[in-house]
């Protein structure tokens, strides 16, 4: 009973000054030099009860997985069947090309591996001078993986970078960009065949 | 005891709101052809304008600006305390050699696409903090600067994404002063960072709409007001998918501001430009609010708007390194001159 | 002149198809590097398999041209040169196959890179 009454007491002190405290704030917000600037804006609408939230106020209500569905109902898809059209005509426009040069080489007798590999320098050549014409981006835009698989997608892989880096010195800006793409691209296509080189040598070192 | 002029947890509201009293900007050929062209100050000949390097460009289209402001209100960078400015570049460095030009002390910020309303709301303070009396923001972006720094070489032949944003060449500047005739800045809700796991840096719209949101709701509860307080809410660079994303999430809770917000990155381009989901970059905002908005406000069409700039804060590394992308929105009230 | 034309680009077509399928459908983590080097890797894994070798006959450039068939002449080289040259052949025949399209593609690149500015 005492001791309720002690903490009784002590609780009314500690509310007293609480009080004393929140008083003199409101005095000195009153006294202050700084007048609501807006305080018509308030008005206009009146105090409203602050309404729902969602996002707000530091506990996210709103999950990862919840905003992905938002997410994706407003993202609009890919327009897969017509970028799949393009992709097919001009890739496949791109490799009728190589195959006309590979024809014509056949007729001035070039044959075999000496064939392949002239028809891909063409090719090669085509794709870096159409991107230092400014061409292939153009071309990209609308094809997508059409200009990108051939090997002419190849080579604008090389001098895009290489290109728009040489304001960064010849080294570092045009050598090293050069293989931004091509860097791996050969990294993993050496390192495969190397691979299959060795599975084909024990193969044969097993019989 | 409290901060006085802090409004809520996040709010401040000026006690003797800073005056606009310039506002400048400078884009590029493409922004010129777009729905805002006319309203725009200086249009530069094509992307490099006579420079050597997109970066020299950038710089100088952001002391273009500035010089812009300072000379409209007949003044000269001695009446200028401080010069508040930033872009997208690492180190910001087209601010930093901006300001070479410009003898004004300057502090650099860095809020991405955020930095025009970062900007304004810390100029904002300054001016009525009592620090200074003439304060310049600005904000600069470049299309193939920040392509090649954020995604890939301009002339790799890559298709853009439907939702993907286009990234404004442009400056735009703001010179606040604490007396004068102008629009005025009244209060500012500086915004948290949010992150809701988007990774995809084509997708900026949709990483940086729920932190939009989330300071658009934070101001009107701390201000104790809803979407009726304004003529228009205009975001930074949400671009279309983010808008509606940011509409939706508002609408969820409570507010319904279909038809007053808007987004720079929207108005900006025309649908015909290829932009796909809008504009992005410190530049948008910046030259959007430093021209159609301001203009709007001194003609009295919109007597007061919110305009919540948004920043998506990731590099280049975080992003190769799998993380996902912290965005932050900033929110200043613009209000028209009485 | 025009013989193998038509298989070559319903082939070509196709495999740039298939392309463009991994980058719509798949997450948008997936870059044009990522393509490329999964069509160098997967021309040369079925190249080892004795798939891509048939499809080089029916299609012709449609087959080699596109960044598969790089790595059909990587893995081919490499096993034409094992059986020649034994182990040494899996280091050198890939390399030496394809020796001619690398040089061409650095060649060319640095010229058209040093020639030309980019446009933006």
């Amino acid at each position: 009973m005492n001791n309720d009454e002690k903490m009784g007491e002590g609780q009314k002190q500690v509310l007293k000054q609480a009080e004393q405290f929140n008083r003199q704030q409101q005095q000195k917000a009153q006294q202050s030099r700084f007048p609501e600037p807006l305080q018509s804006l308030v008005d206009l609408v009146g105090p409203e009860q602050p309404k729902g939230q969602i996002v707000s106020a530091g506990e996210p209500k709103l999950t990862p997985q919840q905003y992905k569905q938002v997410m994706n109902q407003h993202t609009p898809k890919p327009t897969v069947v017509k970028n799949c059209l393009y992709a097919f005509g001009i890739g496949g426009l791109i490799c009728a090309i190589g195959q006309i040069v590979q024809n014509i080489l056949k007729s001035f007798g070039i044959n075999g591996v000496g064939m392949a590999s002239a028809s891909t320098i063409v090719m090669i050549f085509l794709g870096a001078f159409l991107t230092g014409l400014g061409v292939y981006d153009e071309i990209g835009k609308r094809a997508g993986a059409g200009s990108l698989v051939p090997v002419t997608g190849f080579a604008n892989s090389m001098v895009a970078p290489a290109m728009e880096f040489k304001r960064e010195g010849y080294v570092y800006g045009v050598g090293a960009k050069l293989f931004t793409i091509a860097g791996p691209v050969l990294v993993y296509g050496i390192t495969t065949s190397f691979i299959i080189g060795i599975i084909k040598f024990l193969i044969g070192w097993m019989r | 005891m409290t901060a006085p002029k802090l409004k809520g947890k996040q709010t401040v509201a000026f006690a003797t709101p800073p005056v606009i009293v310039g506002f400048g900007s400078v884009v590029g050929p493409m922004e010129a052809q777009g729905p805002l062209g006319s309203c725009f100050h200086k249009i530069l000949k094509d992307t490099l304008d006579g420079e050597q390097t997109w970066e020299k460009t950038e710089s100088k289209m952001l002391k273009d600006a500035v010089k812009m402001v300072i000379a409209q209100a007949q003044l000269t960078d001695k009446d200028i305390n401080y010069l508040l400015a930033g872009d997208l570049l690492n180190q910001i460095i087209s601010t930093n050699y901006a300001a070479r030009d410009v003898s004004v002390p300057l502090i650099g910020l860095y809020g991405a696409c955020s930095t025009m309303a970062l900007g304004l709301a810390l100029g904002s303070m300054l001016i009525d903090g009592g620090y200074g009396d003439r304060v310049v923001a600005a904000a600069s972006s470049h299309h193939d600067t920040a392509e090649r720094q954020f995604r890939f070489p301009t002339e790799l032949g890559s298709q853009r994404q439907m939702y993907a944003q286009w990234t404004v060449t442009g400056a735009g500047a703001t010179l606040l002063a604490k007396q004068g005739y102008g629009v005025k800045v009244t209060h500012a809700t500086m915004g948290k960072i949010v992150d809701l796991g988007v990774c995809d840096v084509n997708n900026m719209g949709a990483a940086m709409a729920p932190a939009i949101t989330d300071t658009i709701i934070s101001h009107f509860k701390d201000l104790a007001i809803d979407e009726s307080a304004y003529d228009l809410v205009i975001s930074g660079d949400l671009g279309q998918v983010g808008l509606d994303i940011s509409k939706d999430l508002l609408r969820q809770a409570g507010y319904q501001l279909d038809k007053k917000f808007t987004d720079c990155g929207v108005l900006i381009y025309d649908p015909n430009q290829d932009t796909h989901a809008g504009g992005s970059g410190c530049g948008c905002s910046a030259v959007v609010i430093n021209s159609h908005i301001m203009q709007e406000l001194l003609a009295g069409r919109l007597r007061r708007v919110l305009f919540v700039g948004s920043g998506a804060l990731m590099s280049s590394t975080s992003c190769a390194q799998g993380e996902s992308i912290p965005a932050i929105g900033h929110a200043v009230v613009l209000e028209a001159p009485a | 002149m025009l013989k193998m034309v038509i298989p070559a680009f319903l082939v070509g077509g196709a495999l740039c198809v298939i392309a463009q399928l991994l980058i719509d459908l798949t997450k948008a983590s997936i870059t044009p590097g990522h393509v490329l080097v999964t069509y160098v890797t997967g021309g040369a894994i079925l190249t080892g398999l004795g798939i891509y070798g048939p499809l080089v006959k029916i299609g012709g450039a449609g087959a080699t041209i596109p960044l598969t068939g790089f790595g059909y002449t990587l893995a081919k080289g490499a096993m034409e040169a094992v059986e020649k040259k034994g182990l040494l052949g899996a280091f050198t025949g890939g390399i030496e196959a394809s020796a001619a399209g690398i040089a061409a593609a650095v060649i060319f690149g640095y010229l058209m890179a040093v020639i030309f500015d980019p446009k933006g």
